[in-house]
């Protein structure tokens, strides 16, 4: 479901309602994002990260392109902070690996089989358990279990919601700015703004 | 939305705010020169200072992390984007309510972070200076309201605030608002009409962001502002009054030079224990400059971090005590009405009402802020809040456009757990990262739980169906207190540490007590007042 329609928003980025800068950021998202260089993560966590942030945030027909797992990867491998961490927590790339590694070593624990291996609806149930905490003794190897999951779900979110598609879905045509808004007050819909379907 | 300026010949060949501007007319310095000050950071508490010393006729060298930019060419429409703004070295948060830095907290640009704050600008009212005169809990200010009233009267006036007609809170102002407040938004609407309902008095907010162009004294025309609400991303427009396109050009167009790129490593003392220089890196090679006195406006966490590298100014141990944050609690609710949430000034309403509540069981209070807010960090806080994840968090979003929000700032006093120290693991710059350990103690709270009732009450009279809360602490301040004594305070309360004669502080690190409003305006009267007492009484041998 998408509140504005499908391409909307792509179709907007090319007019003169959308600055340079806006439209060169917006684009660079939307290219194909270059290939897992695999200096961060090795190709079993790549899979698992994966599985989580498809359950983090659903795959749609419309979202398919928006490559979550690159852009983590990227961002650590560029050593790019957002300028803090929890004190509990280990650096953001040993949390990824280990965070990622007591995933799979608690679905194999459970149930035998690997993180990838289960159907989405165990691992959401899995993910719920690290999130609240729900653990056993020794059963999570990985970084502060309810912080790494705060951690990850946030920038899956950060990175999903700025992503042109994104935009579209929820109904945000904020970066159509160039000719600033006049009518911004209760009900009030720009011209520029589509309607909502 | 060109601007007259971008092209036209009259403004001769590089327009003003371009920083290209360095270049063709800034006075420039040798590190062979002994400048008489040099100021480290150009936010709100360094940028006045750079044009008060400059325009007395000092020579003046500010040297600021991060880069000038250029808001009309470089800054885009993107969240994501524009984290470029901030001060993203990593800094190890911990406590039992660790503090969120990076986005919003802190600026790496000159301007600091005026460049992303949010605009809003209220002033203190007199009794925030004397917390403990009033409760008996917290710390006194060394200075009261009426020793910066006309400083807060000459900042609004030039960096251009806008506001009611009439201020109903805090004492009668000399002069009112020079021009008309911003139009409200979506979420200043609900507030207004919640708050009538509840018969909490509301107006239009105060915010640094013009409602008319004008023409700004050594920068140039800036336009009004345009409702793209984006204030915490970089205003794009002029309209925000952030540092680098009021007092910054100000400062340069007086004489004073500034280094952007340029990360403070080490303060020197001579034999005699005053500040000689300081040793700056400018990405290339580590320099010198020479000063006879030093303003350091780093801000609450860099200011006490670079005093404790140096190991100076310390006598009294309270470098990196005392650190507050404001109870920030935010309200946000689901309602019929469409909202489109990042649109206007986001701060439209205030209310301060609250600033001494009769039934509070806690000391101090804190104001009301509508607020508007964009979608990433929208999406962003609710993942941090209520941990929505899948379906449930995209079924939320695509309300996005029918979310709105309230918050409070609210006071916190000081506590003997709250501080700014150096870690032992070492960032990018081979530097001791800062750990900055943050709890809220008893009284933020009750202040918190009462302003919990207020804000649902408001919400709940507004017409929100469902809502969420976002239990936040913003703002760092205090971690070089100004006092009258040096046993417990760094700074006098003209800015000058008790233990460096040449050394003067100028940003949210001095603030004994928190104020129950936001910091900005605060600083920049500050700053003015500590450059004029520096002028005025000048260097001693101490």
């Amino acid at each position: 479901m998408s509140i504005y329609p499908d391409g909307s928003i792509r179709s907007i980025l090319g007019s003169d309602n959308v600055s340079a800068a806006t439209r060169t950021a917006l684009q660079r998202r939307m290219d194909s994002p270059p290939p897992l260089q695999c200096s961060v993560f090795t190709p079993h966590h790549v899979t698992i990260l994966r599985a989580v942030c498809d359950c983090l945030i659903p795959p749609t027909s419309a979202n398919a392109s928006i490559d979550i797992p690159s852009c983590i990867e990227r961002r650590l491998a560029a050593g790019h902070s957002d300028g803090w961490r929890y004190d509990t927590m280990p650096s953001d790339v040993e949390a990824y690996r280990s965070g990622l590694e007591a995933f799979d070593d608690l679905a194999r624990n459970r149930t035998g089989r690997g993180f990838v291996e289960l159907p989405r609806v165990q691992q959401a149930r899995l993910l719920d358990d690290v999130q609240h905490e729900r653990l056993g003794n020794g059963e999570w190897g990985g970084p502060h279990p309810a912080r790494f999951f705060e951690e990850l779900l946030v920038e899956c979110v950060e990175v999903y919601y700025s992503h042109p598609i994104a935009s579209e879905e929820i109904g945000y045509l904020g970066m159509a700015d160039v000719h600033g808004w006049e009518l911004i007050g209760l009900n009030e819909r720009e011209i520029r703004e589509p309607s909502e379907q | 939305m060109t601007h007259a300026t971008d092209t036209d010949p009259r403004y001769g060949d590089v327009p003003p705010g371009d920083p290209r501007a360095l270049d063709v007319s800034m006075r420039r310095y040798s590190t062979r020169d002994i400048v008489d000050v040099v100021v480290i950071g150009t936010g709100a508490g360094g940028a006045p200072v750079m044009a008060r010393l400059a325009a007395a006729g000092l020579s003046v060298v500010a040297l600021e992390a991060g880069p000038y930019w250029n808001p009309l060419q470089e800054f885009a429409t993107d969240e994501r984007e524009q984290a470029k703004l901030f001060w993203n070295d990593e800094r190890l948060s911990a406590g039992t309510d660790p503090l969120p830095f990076g986005a919003n907290n802190s600026g790496m640009a000159v301007g600091g972070s005026t460049v992303h704050f949010t605009a809003f600008t209220p002033r203190a009212q007199p009794d925030d200076f004397r917390i403990h005169e009033e409760f008996g809990v917290g710390c006194d200010w060394p200075i009261a309201y009426a020793d910066i009233e006309r400083y807060y009267d000459e900042v609004e006036e030039f960096i251009g605030v806008c506001g009611p007609a009439r201020y109903p809170w805090g004492p009668r102002r000399s002069r009112s608002y020079s021009m008309p407040p911003l139009p409200l938004n979506a979420s200043a609407q609900l507030m207004q009409r919640g708050c009538n309902r509840v018969g909490i008095k509301s107006v239009s907010a105060p915010n640094a962001a013009l409602s008319r162009r004008r023409w700004q004294r050594g920068f140039g025309w800036r336009e009004r502002c345009t409702n793209r609400g984006f204030c915490q991303a970089g205003c794009t427009t002029t309209a925000k009054g952030s540092m680098d396109v009021t007092y910054v050009p100000l400062a340069l167009d007086a004489g004073a030079e500034l280094r952007p790129e340029c990360f403070v490593t080490q303060i020197e003392l001579d034999a005699n224990g005053r500040i000689s220089g300081v040793v700056y890196n400018d990405g290339d090679a580590d320099h010198r400059q020479r000063c006879r006195a030093l303003f350091l406006c780093a801000g609450a966490i860099e200011t006490p971090r670079l005093l404790l590298l140096n190991g100076i100014a310390n006598s009294s141990g309270q470098v990196g005590r005392n650190l507050m944050a404001h109870v920030g609690l935010q309200l946000w609710g689901d309602f019929e009405e469409l909202t489109r949430p990042f649109k206007g000034i986001p701060a439209g309403l205030v209310s301060e009402d609250t600033h001494r509540p009769v039934d509070a069981d806690f000391a101090g209070g804190y104001l009301i802020q509508s607020i508007g807010v964009m979608p990433v960090t929208y999406a962003s806080q609710l993942a941090r809040a209520t941990g929505l994840w899948g379906d449930a968090l995209r079924e939320h979003m695509l309300r996005y456009n029918h979310a709105a929000g309230i918050n409070v700032v609210g006071e916190c006093l000081p506590s003997e757990l709250n501080r700014v120290e150096l870690s032992n693991e070492l960032d990018v710059r081979g530097l001791p990262k800062p750990r900055v350990h943050f709890s809220l103690g008893e009284n933020e709270r009750r202040l918190r739980a009462h302003a919990g009732r207020t804000l649902h009450s408001i919400w709940a009279a507004a017409g929100a169906r469902s809502t969420w809360v976002y239990r936040r602490n913003a703002h760092t301040i205090g971690t070089c207190r100004m006092g009258t004594s040096s046993g417990e305070a760094v700074i006098d309360r003209n800015g000058r540490s008790f233990d460096v004669p040449n050394l003067f502080i100028s940003d949210n690190s001095t603030f004994p007590s928190a104020l129950s409003v936001n910091p900005a305006l605060t600083i920049m009267a500050l700053a003015l007042r500590a450059a004029d007492q520096f002028l005025e009484i000048g260097l001693t041998d101490g």
